[in-house]
């Protein structure tokens, strides 16, 4: 019987935990459903060339079979995904939010073009990661300069009357310490990696965990490279790759996040929550953003408003599942 | 797998065949490079991966500081900077036995501040200081020996393009390896003089004493090396204290010296074309072994060489120190054959996923870790040890690209004499490298003091 | 533009947020046009230890066959980056923040390329040259 190797390139360290306990796992389940006719090996770091911005443009020329990546690297690629990424769109709940996608995803096919789409995701959300300031409402954002997340993150940003500032995550330590920046959009989850509880005194989000938006991934086959495989090769992905996976998904990188909360919280930082009515008011303003959003998205022929409304109910109606 | 590795390690033979045929190093490594992953994985991959490799190689916005200190360094060689340098150091340290050698010393560790490489500096204070050695009748050895050794420091102390280059290969702050490497720079400095002291102690001929200068001459020298240290305050002070990224860092201080050079008279419109065209020469070869290095890191990934490396280094049964010292000592062989950007860019990526293993991991504490500390803290450290030993490439036979620069300047000195001249300072470097290896502490400490 | 965004940044707090992009795509443009140059200054870096004993006919042969290598790659660059531009435009790949689309640095980029396989001939011309005993205006011997 034939077997088939598969190489999985991603950007981040193999002792990342997005590696250790969301690629490895799924490539194993997938070996196990073939029955040991599937390898997949995975390659951390860009191992296999080129920067990260490449890897979506590697596994459409089958540079690699398989890629996880950040959609937002190659902006204007995947504009009905963004969807997920806007604030008041995504408040809070990474499962939800995933599950969302699922359930969304003939929408949002047509712009995968070129990959056969494992799965999706989103990270637990953009909190605000400050220096030396509790910023509470927006107007305490007046002259601070934040670091940008995302395309969609800068418009947090100005919306808030604060300056946007791109920052590669790398040298965030640095500028943070070094006052570079105010302050950050990122998920909790980078905490641990980028030591962030020893630059930064307030970690701050909703009442109720509310983020200001967040960042969706891909994991996806080369086109061609899934069409010819046989059927039970393809079930074994499919079967690992399946809702209950996209779920779980989903709790992992709620687990992580709240993983590096922990660790700032250990250190003595300050988990700031917002109260319900600052929360109303932080989110209030970014209501320009959506609409920004919706008219850009215009520009490419598609229907911002039904993406928006769509993506909300199905968020909204997976959280009570 | 068992073939992949085969054909990798393969390739690495093929590798140093092309090199020992004077083939470039880059072209050598993108031939290897791309027959490599045509055998392993067929032509469409290579094929299709060059469509955008190059674009996204040359566009890292943390190699953009490559450029702008490569231009800093070739016009300051152009501005006078070394004469200002030579003549203050002079009139400090020129009354110590052997002081017109250890003068050079320092000024090549100042003209070093604002310059990121070795062969612009011995070849920089070389052209001022040679003279100054000769007419003071130094030995040829001691002579040239100073300033072959003494133009290593162009890249021991920030800025330093090579520096650069390992912190992109590892992912490692610009910053904190600029900081890093300050302070194990200055104690290259000072084992450097140590060693001209001790050379004149035995051998008083070799460096005569001369007669201190007068009380004006000592305070014009001093003044006129105000500039430099000015640019280098504001450029690496700049960097150190966070008011700008390493790019604009570098691109304000190409500015001053200019300025300075314009002011002082030694930049016209010819030497600064100059200084750009080698700029540009300098910066496609440096671009081009780093596509070439990208190119033969594909090959190896793909063939398991690295992970091959590492696993069979992390379960050997050495102790840690013990996989260091072969590492260091392997780039200290490489270094007989190659210059120190090749080698950094070809050796670096085998030898740093040994060193995570066998520290435990990217996130390790350091308590437990194999080192003692973290894989943050492993990464400078190790970084400042692997930039001194491939550097004393530059002054070891047969290449010694250093020793090489200030032999052709002075023509009445044989080779062999300066690389004997060179060998007291090259075990003042080991000497070093075993200082910083017993105590880390001396290269994290600037670091650890400006993140807090 | 570098210097002015970073004195923004830091003292009046007027940032420059495409700064980054702008800068990647510049120094990616500028090297590829300094790649000509360096081929025809011989800059690129050998080790000449194993040839330093051969004759200088034979070094020529040598720069002669380094010099078809790095034609032959230059061909397959031009190529291979063409088809890359092409694939940027059409699947509208573009900078983060200010959204220039990427294909627009491929095109003096292959320009760069154009003039690096020309300097590559002449350098080639000129090792036959040397080869067939001819003094070589291009030796510049690396140490
Ligand atoms: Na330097
Ligand atoms: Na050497």
């Amino acid at each position: 019987q034939d077997t088939y190797t598969f190489k999985l390139h991603h950007m981040l360290s193999e002792k990342a935990p997005a590696h250790q306990k969301m690629l490895l796992p799924w490539a194993k389940q997938v070996e196990e459903n073939s029955g040991g006719r599937v390898k997949i090996e995975v390659y951390p770091s860009m191992s296999l060339g080129g920067k990260p911005p490449e890897l979506i443009q590697q596994v459409r020329d089958g540079v690699v079979d398989i890629i996880w990546t950040v959609n937002g690297y190659t902006p204007g690629l995947f504009p009905r995904t963004e969807v997920f990424e806007l604030p008041t769109v995504y408040l809070n709940d990474p499962r939800a939010t995933t599950l969302a996608m699922y359930d969304m995803f003939d929408m949002l096919k047509p712009e995968y073009k070129g990959v056969e789409v494992m799965w999706l995701h989103v990270h637990a959300g953009q909190g605000i990661q400050m220096v030396d300031k509790e910023v509470r409402k927006p107007s305490d954002f007046n002259g601070l300069k934040m670091r940008i997340p995302s395309r969609t993150g800068a418009w947090v940003i100005e919306a808030l009357g604060a300056a946007p500032l791109a920052t590669p995550v790398p040298e965030l330590p640095q500028a943070l310490s070094k006052k570079v920046v105010d302050g950050a959009l990122i998920p909790w989850e980078i905490i641990p990696a980028l030591k962030l509880q020893d630059q930064i005194q307030y970690f701050i989000e909703g009442a109720n965990r509310e983020r200001l938006g967040t960042t969706t991934f891909q994991v996806s086959m080369n086109q061609d490279r899934w069409s010819g495989l046989p059927e039970d090769i393809q079930k074994a992905f499919r079967d690992a790759s399946g809702r209950d996976w996209w779920a779980s998904v989903g709790d992992y990188w709620r687990e992580n996040d709240d993983f590096g909360i922990q660790i700032a919280e250990k250190a003595g930082r300050n988990h700031v929550m917002l109260t319900e009515d600052e929360t109303k008011e932080m989110l209030a303003v970014l209501d320009p953003v959506v609409d920004k959003w919706i008219a850009e998205v215009k520009g490419a022929g598609l229907d911002g408003q039904a993406l928006v409304d769509q993506a909300r109910d199905l968020i909204a109606k997976n959280a009570t599942e | 797998m068992a073939d992949a590795l085969m054909i990798g390690f393969g390739g690495l033979g093929l590798l140093v065949i092309l090199i020992a045929l004077r083939m470039p190093i880059a072209y050598s490594m993108i031939l290897v490079g791309g027959i490599g992953v045509t055998i392993l994985n067929g032509p469409a991959i290579f094929m299709s991966q060059l469509k955008t490799l190059a674009y996204g190689q040359f566009s890292i916005y943390d190699l953009s500081v490559v450029p702008m200190f490569v231009l800093m360094g070739n016009i300051a060689t152009k501005a006078g900077l070394s004469r200002d340098l030579f003549r203050a150091a002079n009139a400090w340290l020129g009354w110590l036995p052997g002081g017109t050698a250890i003068s050079a010393i320092a000024a090549c560790a100042g003209f070093g501040s604002v310059c990121g490489s070795s062969l612009a500096t011995a070849s920089t204070m070389g052209q001022v200081a040679l003279p100054e050695l000769f007419r003071y009748r130094y030995s040829g050895a001691l002579a040239t020996g100073t300033l072959a050794a003494g133009g290593v420091l162009g890249i021991l102390i920030p800025p330093s393009v090579v520096l650069v280059i390992y912190a992109v290969i590892v992912e490692a702050n610009i910053v904190t390896m600029f900081m890093a490497a300050l302070v194990p720079g200055l104690i290259a400095v000072i084992l450097f003089i140590l060693t001209i002291l001790v050379y004149v102690t035995v051998n008083p001929a070799a460096g005569p004493k001369r007669a201190p200068i007068d009380r004006a001459e000592f305070i014009s020298a001093s003044v006129s090396v105000l500039p430099v240290l000015c640019v280098f305050a504001l450029v690496i002070g700049g960097i150190y204290f966070g008011f700008f990224n390493p790019t604009p860092a570098a691109a304000i201080g190409v500015f001053l010296v200019w300025a300075y050079g314009t002011v002082h008279g030694g930049i016209r419109w010819p030497q600064l074309r100059d200084a750009l065209l080698q700029t540009a020469s300098s910066t496609g070869m440096i671009y081009l072994i780093l596509l070439g290095a990208e190119m033969l890191k594909i090959f190896m990934s793909r063939g398991g060489v690295p992970q091959a490396v590492a696993e069979w280094m992390a379960h050997s049964g050495l102790a840690p120190i013990t996989v260091l010292a072969i590492l260091l000592a392997a780039l200290i062989v490489l270094g007989c054959l190659m210059d120190s950007l090749s080698m950094i860019l070809l050796a670096i990526p085998f030898f740093w996923p040994v060193l995570v293993e066998i520290n435990g991991g990217d996130y390790v504490d350091a308590a437990t870790a194999g080192f003692g500390m973290t894989t943050e803290d492993l990464k400078v450290w190790f970084g400042i040890l692997a930039l001194i030993v491939v550097e004393l490439g530059l002054i070891t036979p047969p290449v010694g690209m250093n020793v090489f620069v200030i032999s052709a300047m002075a023509k009445n000195v044989p080779m062999r004499e300066t690389f004997i001249g060179v060998m007291p300072f090259f075990c003042a470097e080991l000497v070093r490298v075993v200082i910083l290896v017993a105590f880390p502490a001396i290269t994290l400490w600037l670091p650890t003091l400006l993140r807090s | 533009m570098n210097t002015a965004s970073v004195v923004g940044a830091s003292l009046f707090t007027l940032p420059f947020p495409g700064d980054f992009e702008l800068t990647e795509m510049g120094v990616c443009v500028a090297v590829f046009t300094f790649l000509p140059w360096c081929q025809m200054q011989d800059e690129n870096v050998t080790a000449d230890i194993f040839t330093s004993g051969l004759s200088r006919a034979w070094v020529a042969r040598l720069v002669f066959l380094s010099a078809v290598v790095a034609f032959g790659f230059t061909l397959l660059m031009i190529w291979r980056m063409s088809v890359g531009m092409l694939d940027q435009r059409d699947y509208g790949y573009t900078t983060t923040i200010l959204q220039i689309p990427h294909w627009y640095a491929f095109l003096p980029i292959l320009v760069s390329l154009a003039l690096l396989a020309v300097a590559a001939v002449l350098t080639m011309l000129d090792a036959a040259r040397g080869s067939a005993g001819y003094h070589s205006e291009a030796e510049h011997p690396h140490g």
